[in-house]
């Protein structure tokens, strides 16, 4: 075997170096990169081990989304504003992909601030944009306030975004809840929207999905491991 | 093909023009526009038009009976005009171009110069909007060119023409008139500390070949193009060496007639965009016009701040000139 030496960005002009001298020198050149939605990937990997500092999360069943290109990941929603930063951040440590997430509000600073972190707004002509690039985007289920453990409705005109694109819809339970520090993931297997594996016309995808994230949330692994999450093991 | 176009004078039109003089599908080109062209051109006729003067604008475009227009004509505020004067060009421009170009009687294919201003950036409107969302302008230069489309689209109903709405993110370049650009060349540039939001750009080279491309293609509808990802106003000026200054609330009025004061007057849309952003999905055109990738946002701001020094001859060497 013959190892080649020499400049490894010369040889890979997409390699990014992540060690801190490369993300300071970037920095303050001004070459780091920001994406039309305003993600920063050099900022979120400098704040990620801060997330594993707040967060201890595990994923379960990571093989489910695709290697490449966009797949829509609904889950439950779960109490607290940080949940979706939560998720996301344990499922791009998973993937090594940056995984965004929608309902950032579109007002500063808050906004722009979440949106360095990889947040959209809730619109579907964003949503539409991120997948067509080949994002993985997590949208959360209804909250159902009289049933917490229950998985709420899916936003129908998002599962519709994601048929129109052609990408797997994934579902995940998410267990555990702030203020604890821990979560469990757990990704279902994708709901194919590519013909023709597609779901018939007329079919009722938003309880298909609902019900899929439910049966992962009673699967007996998301149990457990929300007793774990409850303890605070 | 007979070609009409408006703007022959500003950079995008001289070089759309450059272009086509190159291209054997092209029998005629007659150009007008306010200003003279900014390079040489040898097929091409020219006539010194002001926009404004509806009958002259008619009895030069009836004379050359095109077959196809390509309005350049669409003045953005400060770049060659004052907001008024560009309001008023633009829209009496695209009125009597368009009016006088239908009434030959000849056209086939209209291509417009329009920009994603056009979509607006209200809060709650999408960051990143493709050709599917309703424009929505919220800054008068998005009003001009809306109203440019809007003038366009009905004529092309009227004669059954495909009209393309070519719809740019800001254009910029190292010769490219542009309030946008003066901003970022400023030795400071303000920045919103409290949101700095992502925008996108366009090298003035691409959009005159994607303007090209749809003139070819005569596709009927928007398209936006746009350079493939994003700076930050902090991240451009770091990027030409300049001095970020960061700006909140009420500081951005001084901010504003600072830049005025020191020759780059900001209009309503470069306002929002340094606190709004603008960006546009602008895969479409790629796939529909068959275009090579655009270069990057990275690439145009970097090449806007290669613009070299003016460099004095010596007594010596003009002799030797």
């Amino acid at each position: 075997m013959t190892l080649t030496t020499g400049d490894l960005d010369a040889l890979d002009p997409d390699r990014h170096d992540l060690g801190v001298p490369a993300l300071l020198a970037r920095r303050l050149a001004g070459s780091y990169e920001v994406d039309e939605w305003g993600f920063d990937r050099d900022l979120t990997v400098v704040l990620s081990p801060l997330a594993g500092l707040r967060w201890s999360a595990t994923v379960d069943g990571v093989g489910q989304l695709p290697e490449h290109g966009g797949a829509l990941i609904v889950h439950n929603a779960r109490f607290g504003p940080a949940e979706p930063i939560a998720v996301a951040a344990a499922l791009a440590r998973s993937t090594s992909r940056p995984v965004r997430f929608t309902g950032v509000p579109d007002r500063a600073p808050i906004g722009p601030l979440l949106r360095r972190l990889g947040g959209v707004p809730s619109d579907l002509a964003d949503l539409r944009s991120l997948l067509a690039s080949g994002a993985l985007v997590t949208v959360p289920l209804a909250r159902d306030w009289r049933r917490p453990g229950r998985a709420g409705r899916a936003t129908a005109s998002a599962l519709a975004v994601a048929v129109d694109r052609g990408v797997p819809i994934v579902p995940m339970a998410v267990t555990g809840f702030e203020p604890s520090r821990r979560r469990h993931l757990v990704l279902g297997a994708p709901i194919v929207t590519r013909r023709p594996l597609a779901p018939a016309p007329g079919a009722d995808l938003g309880a298909t999905v609902q019900a899929r994230v439910q049966a992962l949330l009673d699967s007996g692994d998301a149990d457990a491991l929300s007793g774990d999450a409850r303890r605070g093991r | 093909m007979r070609v009409l176009i408006t703007g022959m004078g500003g950079e995008l039109g001289t070089r759309v023009a450059n272009m086509l003089e190159a291209d054997a599908q092209v029998d005629a080109i007659l150009g007008i526009d306010l200003d003279p062209p900014r390079r040489r051109l040898y097929r091409a006729e020219f006539h010194r038009v002001d926009p404004r003067n509806r009958e002259r604008m008619d009895e030069v475009i009836r004379g050359f009976e095109p077959t196809a227009l390509v309005h350049i004509g669409i003045y953005e505020p400060y770049a060659r005009s004052s907001p008024r004067a560009a309001v008023a060009r633009t829209a009496s421009g695209t009125i009597a171009a368009l009016a006088a170009a239908a009434e030959a009687g000849s056209l086939d294919r209209i291509v417009v110069r329009s920009g994603i201003e056009v979509y607006g950036r209200r809060r709650g409107s999408p960051v990143r909007p493709d050709e599917g969302v309703t424009p929505d302008p919220s800054t008068p230069f998005g009003h001009s060119l809306l109203h440019a489309e809007h003038v366009a689209a009905e004529t092309g109903r009227a004669l059954d023409t495909p009209v393309t709405l070519v719809r740019f993110a800001p254009l910029v370049g190292p010769h490219f008139p542009s309030p946008l650009g003066r901003l970022l060349r400023l030795p400071a540039v303000p920045f919103s500390v409290l949101a700095d939001p992502p925008f996108s750009v366009t090298h003035q080279e691409d959009a005159a070949a994607a303007l090209v491309a749809a003139l070819h293609a005569a596709v009927d509808g928007p398209l936006n193009v746009c350079g493939p990802g994003a700076v930050t106003a902090s991240q451009a000026a770091r990027l030409g060496g300049r001095v970020a200054v960061p700006m909140v609330g009420p500081v951005w009025r001084s901010a504003r007639l600072l830049a005025e004061l020191a020759g780059a007057p900001v209009p309503e849309h470069v306002s929002e965009l340094l606190l709004r952003g603008r960006t546009a999905d602008g895969s479409r055109a790629i796939e529909v016009l068959g275009l090579h990738p655009p270069r990057t946002t990275h690439d145009v701001v970097r090449h806007l701040y290669e613009w070299g020094e003016i460099a004095y001859l010596t007594t010596e060497r003009m002799e030797a000139a």
